[in-house]
């Protein structure tokens, strides 16, 4: 298993791509948000960090990754419960507005996730399923594939208990299943949980 | 992930084998093949565990396939990608229609309403013309990847990964699309490459693709292969072997023959194996997957258990990793005589490779047995800027004037290419 030198090669990565990250110029001025976001601020929070149980947290998603997720909520592809009321009259441009908007903010700061994780069980449990390869080293996400890093655990656990269950819609529908259907609730625990801790 | 890493060396060290995956089924040793059992309902239900993520090596991480894109690309912005389409001297590209999201296989109706198949938005759409201007609405909603369509005895024929749908006289009652009627069912429920494409034969049956659900594993029984597919009474018959994933095929007109293209396997290299046009000229013809790609490369796992020369070549090597999926031979009179009975084939473009290609439609001209394949590229530049994509063909129609039609499900557009002198 190459595991053990692949991680040096990924501490070089890590290392430059911290040196790179401090020379770079100051962070740009916060994004201004789409008018249409006053309607998801209650439930997702003022900057996207969601201070409810069950929502989301929106905040550095990526942009494709919401954009995907409003289309399905608002065309009926993906059951969208309490949000059906809110995205069905969304236009196209409302979708790119705000998939731009939540993408540029700053991620959500690690959840203070309780629970014990057994950090060589969840390698376990992630590295055969290679979580990484769509969703990134970091867990920051990229394109369909949505942030993990700092999401709620409990919400976490629902969208991988809908893969399993095969409940969930759109995007990413043969991976996830496959990842997801050996899975026990446990595990979810626990792999939700670390990742909810993740910067 | 560092950290993780690092635990699971750790846990290598200590011994602690990963056998979290599927209940002891799931080796440890990379070189030992898989063994399926197919006897029981879960392997039916869920993929098997080593779909296309499974095989990359550290160098090729971060390829992932593309992203597409969840609106449709607005008129002004098709306008300037359609400006940077290269085409021969005399063809001109233009907008048919926009706003048909994740817009896949075409059919035309007799009275002239477009349909069109979706990947996992699970529509199939209706394209009028309202006043002159082209209008597209979701006909049939609710399906899972309705890709293939077809038009056939005034019925619209849908395939959705395990179905097969007609719908009766859909022209007449486009403001409400009438229940679909499952004509054909006996189709492996598997998502991964589930997706189809309808060919019509000529005389009423369908070729119908069944697409592996891995990137290379060794088939489970029923997919890999085309069928001949009855809708009148559900009658099938096994046409083709061997054959990983096709999103696209035609029926010669010269000898009615079926022609498709396939998408080769992934993670082998950025340049290996090559994507393949295959001409099927006897019934049950084995292609070659798992064991020999390209018809000369054998698999680096499958390959010791057969010879390539046991299986038929394709008649082109399209290119790595273009992913050649809708394909039609031309049969008009609006272009030029030497494209007449020529393949043209929708490239959708590569995710498997660092740098893309593909993007673009090419042109073949072959021999109606196979020979003399000439491979020219038809139309290509505005889909891909530098490494940018902005559209991806994945079908070709050719419409009643001799004007072909592509869709493309990136950009959610149909275009038209014509030609003057």
């Amino acid at each position: 298993m190459p595991a053990k030198s692949s991680s040096c090669f990924l501490s070089a990565i890590f290392l430059l791509a911290a040196l790179s990250a401090a020379d770079a110029a100051p962070p740009a001025p916060p994004p201004k948000p789409p008018a249409i976001a006053v309607t998801c601020v209650a439930c997702h929070g003022q900057k996207g960090v969601s201070p409810m149980a069950g929502s989301p947290s929106l905040a550095a998603q990526p942009d494709i990754f919401l954009q995907y997720q409003l289309v399905f909520m608002r065309d009926g592809v993906r059951d969208a419960g309490v949000m059906k009321a809110v995205v069905k009259n969304l236009t196209d441009e409302n979708i790119r507005d705000l998939g731009a908007y939540y993408a540029a903010l700053p991620p959500p700061p690690p959840f203070k996730a309780t629970g014990q994780v057994d950090e060589q069980k969840v390698a376990a449990l992630m590295k055969p399923r290679r979580c990484d390869s769509c969703h990134k080293e970091d867990f920051a996400g990229q394109g369909e594939s949505a942030r993990l890093a700092g999401q709620r655990p409990e919400y976490l656990i629902k969208a991988l208990s809908d893969y399993r269950a095969g409940v969930r819609r759109g995007r990413g529908l043969a991976a996830m299943m496959e990842v997801s259907v050996t899975l026990r609730d446990e595990d979810m625990q626990m792999i939700a949980t670390y990742l909810a801790r993740q910067p | 992930m560092r950290r993780l890493e690092k635990a699971l060396s750790k846990a290598c060290v200590v011994g602690v084998v990963v056998a979290a995956l599927g209940g002891g089924s799931v080796t440890t040793q990379a070189q030992e093949l898989k063994k399926y059992d197919s006897s029981t309902k879960a392997f039916w239900a869920n993929p098997p565990g080593d779909w296309f993520l499974g095989d990359e090596t550290q160098d090729q991480k971060g390829l992932v396939p593309n992203a597409g894109q969840p609106t449709p690309t607005p008129v002004a912005e098709l306008e300037k990608i359609l400006a940077n389409v290269k085409l021969p001297p005399g063809f001109k590209i233009s907008i048919w229609a926009s706003g048909v999201p994740q817009a896949r296989q075409m059919a035309l109706g007799s009275k002239g309403t477009m349909f069109v198949g979706t990947f996992d938005k699970g529509t199939v759409h209706a394209i009028v013309d309202q006043g002159g201007k082209k209008v597209a609405k979701p006909f049939i909603t609710g399906l899972r990847m309705p890709t293939g369509v077809a038009f056939q005895d005034n019925a619209l024929y849908v395939v959705d990964i395990d179905k097969l749908y007609k719908y009766d006289d859909p022209e007449a009652n486009l403001d409400k699309a009438p229940q679909g009627k499952v004509v054909y069912d006996d189709f492996p429920p598997y998502v991964p490459h589930g997706w189809k494409y309808l060919v019509p034969d000529g005389k009423g049956w369908f070729f119908i693709p069944v697409g592996v659900p891995c990137n290379i594993c060794l088939p489970p029984t029923s997919t890999a292969q085309y069928r001949r597919v009855n809708p009148a009474n559900g009658a099938a018959e096994l046409v083709a072997l061997g054959v990983r994933n096709s999103v696209g095929g035609a029926v010669d007109p010269r000898t009615g023959n079926l022609w498709f293209s396939e998408n080769a396997r992934d993670w082998m290299s950025d340049d290996m194996p090559s994507d393949k046009l295959n001409h099927v000229t006897r019934l049950g013809e084995h292609f070659g997957y798992p064991y020999c790609h390209q018809g000369d490369i054998p698999d680096p796992k499958y390959g010791t258990e057969r010879k390539c020369s046991e299986f038929t070549p394709p008649v082109v090597k399209l290119g790595s990793h273009i992913a050649p999926l809708g394909m039609k031979f031309y049969t008009g009179s609006q272009f030029p005589p030497e494209y007449k009975n020529g393949i043209f084939i929708a490239e959708h473009g590569s995710w498997n490779r660092k740098s893309k290609i593909g993007y673009r439609i090419v042109f073949i001209s072959v021999d109606p047995d196979g020979k003399n394949p000439k491979e020219t590229v038809f139309a290509s530049g505005g889909w891909l800027d530098g490494q940018k994509i902005l559209g991806r063909p994945a079908d070709i129609l050719e419409a009643p004037d001799g004007s072909l039609l592509v869709a493309d499900d990136q950009a959610g557009a149909i275009y038209q290419i014509s030609y003057s002198k």
